[in-house]
């Protein structure tokens, strides 16, 4: 890893430079720490749960060998896989909803006007609130006993709707508070990306006789591809991994219809104290990821032709 | 130069750090961390008190100072469990009666023979539920600090309104419900979650369960909740959504949830324990409106048993002050610690407690002598296996199936039953 | 005239549009700030009240005074700002490392960071947990901070990489040449070059820490260890969730954050427009 060559260099620096820097010491220096505490917080406790994934445990405790018994249990058990079809619904659902919504907003950001700082910071805000007040926010605003939201559609409608408490409605709901509390982190690179495209590439296109949805898609689109690319990939990462919001919104129910892979880890692992099975299902949700990424990589990373 | 300065910097760092040392030496008072789900602060009645308990033993005594720290009911047993896998732990610890089970298996609390054996027989046999009944394995685990009992909550102001008596019969509590519900309030309505516990369901299931002759579990602790008395009372429940008593939406809320509720006076009737009757009531929408009642049974001649439950003091697997934990077990269930809980509505555990006159002058008193009356009667304790949380959340889940998806109620307990009998 | 109506059409979408996601973005938050006003008999009252009347901080001083909001409070600001700042350092010199020199196995070791961000922090929960006890960090917030400076690192040095490898090399060759040395012409050129990349990265970073849930959940037991979002979930109590102190606790937590976030939000677009984009 320190020995130094100059043949796959990403951006090669020039000879003087590279020369200037090339003493071993400085670099082990500058990467090693970085690399080291990865390795230690990141990268050893996959190691461990794979070790811990092998043993039957009692609450806190190892209790003994059993080789794959847990990953052989994991896959008879009918909660698993509904708890992954839980889990595809829930980041299709949301990725299909927030990727058309947040490039909206997006180009709506992108637009000069004076009030662009306050704009974007509002558009922005869902962000800065915490999963856990989201869910606590929206469950009460969604209560079918005291909630505005209930109330309104009482109100407007003359129904008294009870959406947490069914099983397709609560689906729903998740997703749709997802989308209210992920979509900015969305919109912000897609922001970026469109920033960086120059203005004449537009005016080039408008001479050329392209109207704006001509331009959109001719210009815009093919420019932020790469960005689009990474955010599908944090946005699937971030949905197909995420425990707090769903734990403290629905918990997983009702009947189970909310509850995703990776609440299904948290729950085997701290409320029923199977911790072995728990690191085989979370290892199991880590290959996933790995599969997810690649596959994106591969079909919408490389560019065609 | 420079170099003496530090010298001088290190010699009084030192200097200063040993009379500091020298200090606490002289005037050290062992810690006792207690763990418990009540706060020391907010509007629940039982946190003034539990306030007014530490603070009463701090000063009673030199050598110990009890630190409480409070963590949420649902969650404390697993932070028990996770700390005491870590080597630490509270020295006295909280545990509800039904999760006594639980903390013995994962060997978070240790016994209390030894302490208990020094004690006077005036003292072991003062405890309205004997301490035989923590009892596991032959080893006595807890003593009790206080006893609760469920009820049937209503809200005498919304009865008055729809001009309904209180009912007697679970008959009578469907067609009172019926006739309670309106757009906005819900007749009657319970927890039906699996949240906090699934602690909601199986609150109210129980009673009723028993009040149609059946039992949770058989003598070899499998679960006998699908059995004929099981499905009546899964049937009455049901029929009470079928006939707009109650309704479907009950299956999102959890125990807590039928607590907001009820306070904000959208749900009129519910079972609910004695021990929250006072921070109900500290809402001042509810006041004295939150009236209580036996909870009803299948037949007018008598109500449904009243499920008995409780707090516990237990002491942690990791203390190092055993002895300074004990003492601070025995001031928590003096009388004046106990009429101090007693005055935020919690039923004391000791029998010469009532002897106050607390309990015969003071409304509030008299309130708790009544509900333990009622405890005394119809009250029955049941004794709760380690992995009780999961029969908790496997009832629940039948409930939900019966509910939203109309399942048969007898093939929703046998499925929750296989659920949890599955490798027993 | 055709080109005039076309644009004002289009402004008044825009304003529609913006307005609507406004409203959107600031509909529940609204609620939450009502509510943490409202008097307490007023606050489950059905049909709700948007107003409350008369408003009242009572809720504020509740949560202030006589909870341990502002023990979880420090805790949150001190274990946030440490573990972002040891991830900056970290990473600015990882990311320095790996845009300026060449070495075999580089391209892997970037692919391998980007890897571990992968691991679903949930997977590697029970083991971090042990890790923790093990090395006495437990219930410490100097084990919370490792675990988030580690989790913040492989993004900030790939969002860092691509920053100083948009500033030409030539300006360092340049100090060199003046006889700058080799750390100095990092920290005196490069780095404040950088700054909007670090203020993106340690926005980013911020935002992750101070609303994070499972770290907290898992590693801190004790109240004073305890941090924001963790105390939050904590309202919800014995006796129903206290929705007005929850609210007000909301409010308290959300004020550090959002005022950080208006005055860094220029830089963060700019940040993310030279780093991140180049995927």
């Amino acid at each position: 890893m320190t020995a130094m060559s100059g043949q796959d260099s990403v951006a090669a620096p020039p000879s003087r430079l590279a020369a200037a820097l090339s003493a071993h010491g400085l670099a082990v220096l500058f990467i090693g720490p970085a690399i080291l505490l990865v390795v230690l917080v990141s990268i050893y406790p996959v190691f461990d749960a794979m070790s811990l994934s092998l043993y039957a445990t009692k609450y806190a405790e190892k209790a003994g060998f059993v080789g794959l018994k847990n990953y052989i249990d994991l896959a008879h058990n009918p909660v698993v896989w509904h708890a992954g079809v839980n889990s595809l619904v829930y980041t299709i659902g949301s990725l299909l909803l927030v990727l058309p919504f947040s490039l909206g907003v997006a180009l709506l950001l992108n637009r000069q006007s004076k009030m662009q700082g306050v704009l974007r910071t509002v558009a922005i805000l869902p962000w800065v609130v915490s999963q856990t007040v989201t869910a606590l926010l929206w469950a009460w605003l969604l209560n079918a006993d005291f909630g505005p939201v209930t109330y309104g559609i009482d109100a407007i409608g003359g129904v008294r709707t009870a959406i947490l408490a069914s099983p397709t409605w609560a689906m729903v709901a998740l997703v749709g508070i997802n989308v209210w509390s992920s979509y900015p982190q969305a919109t912000l690179l897609m922001l970026a990306a469109l920033q960086t495209i120059p203005r004449d590439l537009y005016e080039a296109a408008y001479i050329d006789g392209a109207g704006p949805i001509t331009s959109f898609l001719y210009v815009t689109i093919p420019l932020i591809r790469s960005t689009l690319l990474v955010v599908v990939i944090q946005l699937t990462l971030l949905y197909f991994n995420m425990v707090t919001l769903v734990y403290v919104f629905t918990g997983g129910g009702p009947l189970a219809s909310t509850e995703t892979l990776a609440l299904l880890v948290l729950k085997i692992s701290f409320e029923s104290w199977n911790l072995g099975q728990g690191a085989a299902l979370g290892l199991i949700v880590t290959v996933i990821n790995l599969v997810f990424s690649l596959f994106y990589i591969r079909t919408l990373g490389r560019p065609k032709g | 130069m420079k170099i003496c300065i530090r010298n001088g910097l290190v010699k009084l760092l030192f200097a200063s750090l040993i009379l500091c040392a020298a200090a606490t030496a002289a005037y050290a008072q062992t810690t006792l961390k207690m763990w418990t789900f009540l706060a020391t602060s907010g509007t629940d009645p039982r946190a003034t008190a539990l306030k007014h308990v530490a603070d009463g033993f701090n000063k009673s005594q030199k050598e110990y100072v009890v630190e409480i720290e409070s963590i949420p009911y649902a969650r404390i047993d697993n932070n028990v469990i996770q700390a005491t896998a870590a080597g630490q732990g509270p020295d006295i610890l909280n545990v509800y009666s039904d999760q006594l089970a639980l903390h013995v298996a994962a060997k978070t609390i240790v016994p209390l023979d030894d302490l208990l054996a020094k004690e006077p027989a005036t003292f072991l046999n003062d405890f309205v539920t004997k301490l035989d009944f923590f009892t596991f394995d032959g080893k006595k685990m807890a003593v009790p600090w206080e006893t609760r009992v469920w009820m049937l909550w209503y809200r005498a102001d919304l009865l008055k309104n729809a001009g309904v008596g209180v009912p007697k019969t679970l008959d009578e509590l469907t067609a009172t419900g019926a006739k309670l519900s309106t757009d906005q309030i819900m007749g009657f309505g319970f927890g039906a979650s699996t949240g906090s516990l699934g602690a909601g369901a199986i609150e109210t299931f129980t009673p009723l369960l028993w009040a149609a002759g059946g039992d949770l579990f058989d003598a070899s602790g499998k679960t006998t909740i699908n059995s004929p008395a099981g499905v009546r009372v899964m049937t009455w429940i049901r029929d009470l959504v079928a006939k707009k008593a109650m309704r479907q939406s009950v299956i999102s809320m959890s125990i807590d949830d039928t607590m907001s509720s009820f306070k904000a006076g959208t749900t009129a009737m519910t079972f609910m324990g004695s021990y929250r009757v006072a921070a109900g009531r500290a809402a001042s929408a509810t006041g004295p409106n939150l009236q209580t009642a036996p909870i009803p049974g299948f037949t007018a001649d008598k109500p449904s048993p009243a499920r008995l439950a409780g707090q516990t003091l237990t002491i942690g697997a990791n203390s190092k002050n055993r002895e300074g934990a004990w003492r601070f077990i025995k001031y928590y269930t003096s009388t004046e610690s106990q009429l101090a809980f007693a005055a935020a509505g919690v039923m004391p555990s000791r029998i010469s407690t009532y002897e106050n006159a607390f309990f015969t002058d003071n409304p509030a008193g008299q309130e708790v002598r009544s509900w333990t009356a009622y405890a005394r009667t119809y009250g029955r304790i049941g004794r709760t296996p380690s992995d009780f949380n999961k029969l908790s959340e496997e009832l629940a889940k039948a409930i939900q199936s019966v509910l939203a998806q109309n399942v048969d109620p007898k093939q929703a307990l046998d499925t929750a039953a296989a659920a949890y009998n599955a490798g027993k | 005239m055709n080109g005039k109506a076309a644009r004002s059409v289009g402004t008044i979408f825009f304003v529609l549009a913006a307005l609507g996601v406004a409203a959107l973005a600031l509909f529940p938050l609204l609620w939450g700030l009502t509510t943490s006003l409202k008097p307490a008999d007023q606050i489950l009252a059905y049909p709700p009240l948007w107003v409350p009347n008369p408003p009242t901080l009572q809720s504020f001083r509740e949560v202030w005074q006589q909870s341990n909001l502002p023990i979880y409070f420090r805790n949150s600001i001190i274990v946030t700002s440490a573990s972002v700042i040891f991830a900056l350092v970290l990473s600015v010199h990882a990311a320095y490392g790996l845009a300026r020199f060449s070495f075999r196995g580089k391209a892997a070791l970037m692919v391998g960071l980007l890897a571990t961000s992968m691991i679903p922090g949930v997977a590697i929960l029970v083991p971090l947990y042990n890790l923790a006890v093990h090395t006495g960090l437990y219930d410490k917030r100097l084990g919370m901070i490792i675990v988030y400076t580690a989790w913040n690192v492989p993004t900030l040095v790939w969002l860092l990489k691509g920053f100083f490898e948009s500033i030409p090399a030539e300006l360092e060759e340049a100090a060199l040449v003046d006889g700058c040395s080799r750390l100095r012409a990092f920290y005196l050129i490069v780095l404040p070059m950088s700054r909007p990349g670090l203020l993106a990265g340690s926005i980013m970073a911020i935002m992750f820490v101070w609303n994070d849930f499972l770290i907290g959940f898992t590693l801190a037991i004790s109240e004073q260890r305890r941090l924001l979002p963790v105390g939050l979930f904590t309202y919800i109590s014995n006796y129903g969730v206290e929705w007005g102190q929850l609210m007000a606790a909301t409010v308290i937590a959300l004020l550090p954050i959002v005022i950080a976030f208006f005055l860094l939000q220029r830089f963060l677009v700019q940040g993310l427009m030279s780093g991140a984009v180049k995927g």
